[in-house]
């Protein structure tokens, strides 16, 4: 390892990097007081079926490269069951514009088991709303969905793990992607999980 | 960073907060069952933070006591054209009797849907419509013949101690409650 980079690595961590991580944390949690989350150890690889026929599979894809590409899990694209999968369709006016669903193969979808782990998510993009004939939002609300898929929170950072809460326009690109904090906080989550 | 950066810089994060229990909060287990337990979904929600654009969205405005919350047709996924594999979504029907009207006119009970995520786990931000609680609804006509919608998450409003609630920050509430004895007047205004 370069002297650099250890050197680094020793201030981050004896400089009080874990501290600030900790107080940021916020996670998903069940009934039981357990982190939600997928059950994939302490670096996994997730894979990821993009199963959106109706029009948001670009920005699904996009988003799901993003957090790929700056997380250190990695999130690849399988073309069938899988880690996650993402979903689109015209559920009407729900509310909603975007859901992440936990799994359990026992129980189905929107359950846990009761250590908090999960067999897999799903994400969704309902496209009734304005987003169908937006990549913009299809992709703030896929960055958002496949954030919570993987471990992520809400934040008011300005990026999309505060879309539809903190800011509203996902013309606005750091809208529709991850920020810093979001890979913080997803490092310190898979990396005390298990 | 590259990933392979990061991977030591992780294991000796994980390793300076000794074993991680601590810092970093991991499930505990739980002794005894091992039966899946229901959890909510998480959102991003279709928002409206304005009183002005749940007015002009709205058809109907009313608040009321809810009196009825029953099995709703779900949302197939045949309608949703979603892909093969997905499960319909549930949904409840609410009734809601009728004690102010501030836009539209009402029967003494107003039907409505409210949507469920997969499972039927209620969102944790749009709780569950409980028999005897009061609600301030903006309501439109896209549902089944009598039955209305809400306009999103940002058309109701809980009535708590007299006060109407917002269920999400950033939203229309403190205009509600600022219109609160001229509900009527201030929609007529903003659908203007």
């Amino acid at each position: 390892m370069p002297r650099t980079l250890l050197a680094a690595l020793v201030a981050l961590v004896v400089g009080g990097i874990a501290p600030h991580l900790a107080s940021a944390g916020h996670w998903w949690m069940n009934g039981s007081g357990n982190v939600v989350h997928l059950n994939r150890g302490h670096f996994p690889a997730l894979s990821f079926f993009n199963n959106a026929t109706n029009g948001s599979a670009t920005a699904l894809e996009h988003a799901r490269g993003e957090w790929s590409a700056n997380f250190a899990v990695d999130v690849y694209n399988v073309s069938g069951p899988a880690d996650i999968t993402a979903w689109d369709g015209y559920w009407g006016a729900t509310g909603w514009a975007g859901l992440a669903t936990p799994v359990t193969n026992a129980a189905g979808a929107g359950t846990v088991h009761p250590d908090g782990h999960v067999d897999s998510m799903w994400v969704q993009v309902n496209m009734s709303y304005g987003v169908g004939s937006s990549y913009a939002s299809q992709k703030a609300i896929g960055c958002q969905e496949i954030g919570h898929a993987i471990g992520g929170q809400l934040h008011d950072g300005g990026g999309c793990m505060g879309f539809g809460y903190f800011n509203f326009d996902p013309n606005v690109a750091a809208a529709r992607s991850p920020t810093a904090h979001d890979f913080d906080h997803l490092q310190h989550l898979w990396g005390g999980l298990h | 960073m590259p990933r392979i950066a990061l991977l030591p810089l992780l294991a000796v994060t994980a390793l300076s907060a000794g074993g991680s229990s601590v810092l970093f909060g991991p499930p505990a287990e739980v002794a005894g069952s091992t039966t899946p337990v229901p959890v909510a979904s998480h959102v991003t929600w279709q928002r409206m933070t304005s009183f002005r654009e749940i007015a002009r969205a709205a058809e109907l405005v009313v608040e009321g006591t809810v009196v009825g919350n029953e099995e709703g047709p779900p949302i197939t996924a045949k309608t949703a054209k979603a892909a093969a594999g997905f499960p319909d979504i549930p949904q409840r029907l609410i009734t809601l009797s009728v004690e102010s009207t501030y836009l539209g006119d009402a029967a003494r009970t107003v039907r409505f849907l409210h949507s469920l995520p997969p499972g039927g786990t209620p969102l944790e931000e749009d709780p569950a419509y409980r028999l005897g609680s009061r609600e301030l609804l903006f309501l439109r006509d896209e549902g089944p013949e009598s039955v209305w919608v809400r306009t999103g998450i940002d058309g109701r409003f809980p009535v708590v101690n007299g006060e109407f609630q917002g269920l999400l920050p950033n939203g229309p509430a403190d205009e509600v409650r600022a219109a609160r004895g001229s509900l009527r007047e201030k929609i007529k205004e903003a659908r203007q």
